[in-house]
């Protein structure tokens, strides 16, 4: 089931609410969280019943561990550290073996020239999801960090609904408090609240999101049919997808914290606009932030983090981008965008530890030749208007390479295979030169001219293969499809633009929402003036009812989140 | 959080958000979800009479009809004349503009021959032609393709949903077969009391001839003089489109002498491609150099252009058809 299709919101949100508010009025608290639980597993189970098995085992299992463990006097080292070390390896070897095994006997065959052969595996929806969270409960359950005996919260930890399939990567810490003490009757202000962050996701992912997938969708298939891309086709692919990804999951992220808030229950915030970082370390920070975290506290720092001198963190960083990157696929593609983010990352401490280091050097010849200080000091004061220049077109680079950098990086994330990603960043790169639609220019011969004269083709939109044609001719289909022209490519141009203006420019849905908390890790300032933040009434009301209707009938077709891949 | 909410605002803002959300929400389902609630009040009605209907309206309410139509019998007496035409052109929208002028219908009536122009929009090949002529069993004695280009795999996204379409789509295009009919019924009559509401419509439309095909195309897009130029462009197709036209062809039974090939111009028009093509499927090519042809769009030729150009295309393609069609034409279609 997704959060998009209306059967969910229409049908089973609204029964599953009322059928919880009814139950806990009552004061049946247990049954009540039963209620979730068993709503929870009918949402996962829609997809594939027979995956129920795996969930129901694998919380089972879990539970039980973490109870022998608990159970496991603390002067039995070795029993616990067996204990946890099984407990682990299960884990992965059950995540292995679903996630990654077709790619290993493939890569296998591959390099060693066999001939094994295994049936395709279909991925379990969310394993990568709930097998993470269940090691960070039993690791901590080691480290006697965790409280919760409740094997009904427990159950509801792993799979209540709201996060289940695509995160946000929710930790017992956060979670099975809140289960103990705050779940129980709805309220008015958490169903409005909840509602809204909901549709702003919502409208996020299918207004936004899926508005610009057929632009990506077009220039990776055609790159995987083997053809050559320009330079507008590529980086038109390239940007679509990047914006396509981030509203997306974003989006999923929103409606996961919004739907968990209309049960009573707060969710860690998952993404803090990406894209507005200055440098690929805050980028990390900003984005799929509890996968971020997760790496950190139970694989950065059980590596040793950055404890034992420069290599040796970098080193870990590097092994912890590579892991990440193969935890979102099993495929190259996944293992290269990780090493290239491991290496951007490199790169990143590399600078500040140079820009730190060379700060330092100076406050030392400062300090030494007070001579050079006063006339350091004479200089700024004189240069002020053009040190603020300088400030700022070092920022704004810094921000502009970080998204180029990221975007780079997409590419392989999207691609099918590290050939279709090759050809992608090759016409990026203008290998394969620059041809705009002579349409647009038509009108302004000079302009022609002048880029013509720097090796700028111009075609006719009937030649220049199908990212523009559908812009051309296959403009109204029936109704449901985007009116485009021949004039219109603009506009579809100008649909892009928008949400990369959005995804730089515009509030989060934490800013908006900032008066009431929205999520676990809100940071409160920031983003829009106070005016104009999100409140409880009727202007707002007005809002939210409009957005709410065009996300919720805007699309005739319920598509599939990209995470849920993963 | 200072300032909370009273109870009160939050019943208030419940209330608002309910039935604006019910009240928007149906707008915003009538308006986007056009294949259930498609509306041809938006589209010009000026082309109906009794021979044309309305092929394609260029607005999101309205959108493409003839696809779905021709393929699945919404209109009977186009596929009859279909069925009895002994010549059939076949191409894209191009085809459409350059065939569809009086020079072609006289000459095919003076000969006593029938044609039907059977282009389609939005970037249609071979593939929906070859599935209209299979689904309704047509067998023309002979065939124009215009390869601008043609004969290739691909079929347009337009065609793909008709193929792919379920019960749902024939809803979705009978609803518009009875609104095209009701609006045509309406607009005629100026004394409707609806007429202000169906009939004020001025999106660009093209309505197509159920007798022969050609499209109205007054209606459509503004005149704007675009010269014809030529281009190397589709020379990497031709290993494709020869091998998809042989195909094609032997799917049919026309003889293969009696398959006309030709090219309209337009903006980077493929003349190697096509002369390529011909050479090596070895079929004749009219392909008429006029000078001073103009497109109103860089693809389809203006009304004078399409009228010389198709004068120049009969000139040329009637040694063809008088050894492909005059003999029988009289007998078959009687």
């Amino acid at each position: 089931m997704l959060f998009n299709a209306h059967s969910f919101i229409f049908i089973f949100l609204p029964v599953t609410l009322l059928i919880f508010h009814l139950l806990s009025r009552r004061g049946q608290i247990t049954y009540a969280i039963s209620t979730l639980i068993v709503a929870s597993l009918v949402f996962y189970g829609w997809w594939e019943p027979s995956y129920l098995l795996l969930i129901l085992a694998s919380i089972a299992v879990n539970f039980c561990l973490g109870e022998t463990l608990v159970r496991c006097p603390p002067i039995k080292k070795v029993r616990r550290k067996c204990l946890l070390w099984f407990g682990i390896s299960a884990n992965l070897i059950a995540l292995g073996w679903f996630k990654y095994a077709n790619f290993l006997i493939d890569s296998g065959n591959t390099v060693l020239g066999t001939d094994l052969h295994v049936q395709r595996i279909v991925l379990p929806l969310a394993i990568s999801f709930f097998t993470f969270q269940q090691i960070a409960y039993l690791v901590d359950t080691y480290r006697a960090r965790t409280h919760e005996r409740s094997f009904l919260h427990y159950a509801l930890f792993v799979t209540f609904f709201p996060q289940l399939i695509a995160g946000p990567i929710v930790h017992h810490k956060e979670m099975l408090p809140q289960f103990a003490k705050q779940i129980g009757g709805l309220k008015l202000q958490n169903l409005i609240i909840g509602g809204t962050i909901f549709f702003l996701g919502l409208f996020k992912k299918v207004i936004i999101a899926d508005g610009v997938s057929p632009y990506s969708d077009t220039v990776f298939a055609m790159a995987a049919n083997g053809d050559t891309l320009t330079f507008l086709e590529s980086w038109t692919g390239a940007l679509a997808y990047s914006i396509q990804l981030y509203f997306d999951f974003s989006g999923y992220s929103d409606m996961a914290i919004g739907l968990a808030r209309m049960f009573g229950v707060r969710l860690p915030l998952n993404f803090n606009s990406p894209y507005k970082s200055p440098n690929i370390i805050e980028f990390w920070r900003r984005w799929h932030m509890t996968l971020s975290r997760f790496l950190r506290d139970y694989l950065y720092f059980a590596l040793g983090g950055n404890r034992h001198g420069a290599a040796r963190t970098y080193a870990n960083l590097m092994i912890v981008m590579l892991l990440g990157g193969l935890w979102h696929g099993a495929g190259w593609t996944f293992v290269l965008w990780g090493a290239l983010h491991g290496f951007y990352l490199l790169v990143n401490h590399a600078w500040r530890y140079a820009m730190a280091s060379r700060r330092e050097a100076r406050l030392v010849t400062g300090t030494i030749d007070g001579a050079t200080q006063h006339n350091s000091a004479i200089k700024q004061a004189g240069h002020f208007f053009l040190g603020a220049i300088v400030k700022f077109s070092a920022a704004l680079a810094s921000h502009a390479l970080t998204l180029l950098a990221v975007v780079v990086a997409w590419v392989l994330f999207r691609a099918d295979s590290v050939e279709v990603a090759g050809r992608v960043l090759a016409g990026m790169a203008g290998f394969n030169g620059i041809a705009l639609p002579v349409e647009w220019l038509h009108s302004h011969a000079s302009l022609a001219n002048s880029l013509g004269a720097i090796g700028v083709q111009f075609q006719p939109l009937a030649s220049m293969g199908p990212l523009f044609t559908p812009l051309r001719d296959l403009a109204v289909i029936s109704g449901a499809q985007m009116q485009v022209d021949s004039v219109g490519t603009i506009t579809a141009l100008l649909s892009l633009a928008l949400p990369i203006a959005i995804a730089l420019f515009w509030p989060n849905t934490q800013q908006i929402m900032r008066r009431f908390d929205p999520a676990i890790g809100t940071t409160a300032s920031g983003g829009l003036p106070e005016v104009l933040a999100w409140r409880i009434n009727i202007p707002f009301a007005i809002l939210t009812a409009m957005m709410a209707a065009y996300a919720c009938f805007g699309s005739s077709v319920a598509s599939q989140f990209l995470y849920f891949q993963f | 959080m200072n300032n909370q909410p009273t109870h009160l605002q939050e019943k208030r803002f419940a209330q608002w958000f309910c039935v604006l959300f019910v009240c928007l929400g149906a707008i915003v389902f009538v308006f986007k979800r056009t294949d259930l609630f498609p509306w041809p009040g938006v589209c010009n009605p000026a082309g109906y009479d009794s021979e044309h209907y309305m092929a394609y309206c260029h607005s999101t309410r309205y959108g493409d009809y003839e696809h779905f139509a021709l393929y699945n019998n919404l209109e009977p007496r186009a596929i009859d004349a279909l069925k009895r035409a002994s010549v059939l052109f076949l191409g894209n929208s191009n085809t459409q503009y350059a065939f569809s002028t009086s020079i072609v219908s006289d000459y095919f009536e003076r000969r006593g021959i029938k044609h039907y122009v059977m282009g389609f929009g939005q970037g249609a090949q071979s593939p929906v032609a070859h599935a209209v002529m299979k689904k309704h069993a047509l067998q023309p004695q002979m065939i124009v393709a215009n390869i601008d280009p043609f004969f290739s795999d691909e079929t347009n996204g337009t065609f793909q949903r008709v193929l792919d379409g379920g019960d749902k789509l024939a809803t979705e295009f009978k609803t518009k077969q009875k609104l095209q009919r009701w609006q045509a019924r309406v607009c005629s009559d100026s004394d409707s009391r609806w007429s202000r509401w169906a009939c004020q419509g001025t999106a660009e439309t093209l309505y197509r001839s159920r007798a022969n095909g050609h499209w109205l195309t007054d209606y459509y897009r503004e005149n704007h003089r675009h010269p014809v130029t030529s281009s190397d462009d589709l020379l990497e197709s031709l290993d494709a489109a020869e091998q998809a036209a042989n195909e094609f062809i032997n799917s049919f039974n026309v003889q293969r002498e009696c398959v006309v090939l030709t090219l309209t111009p337009r903006t980077g028009t493929p003349n190697q491609f096509a002369r390529a093509l011909a050479a090596r499927l070895h079929l004749p090519l009219v392909e008429p150099e006029l000078e001073n042809l103009v497109t109103i769009d860089h693809s389809h030729l203006d009304k004078d252009s399409a009228k010389r150009w198709s004068s120049a295309f009969i000139d040329e393609f009637d040694q063809y058809a008088e050894h492909c069609v005059t003999a029988t034409s009289v007998a078959s279609n009687e």
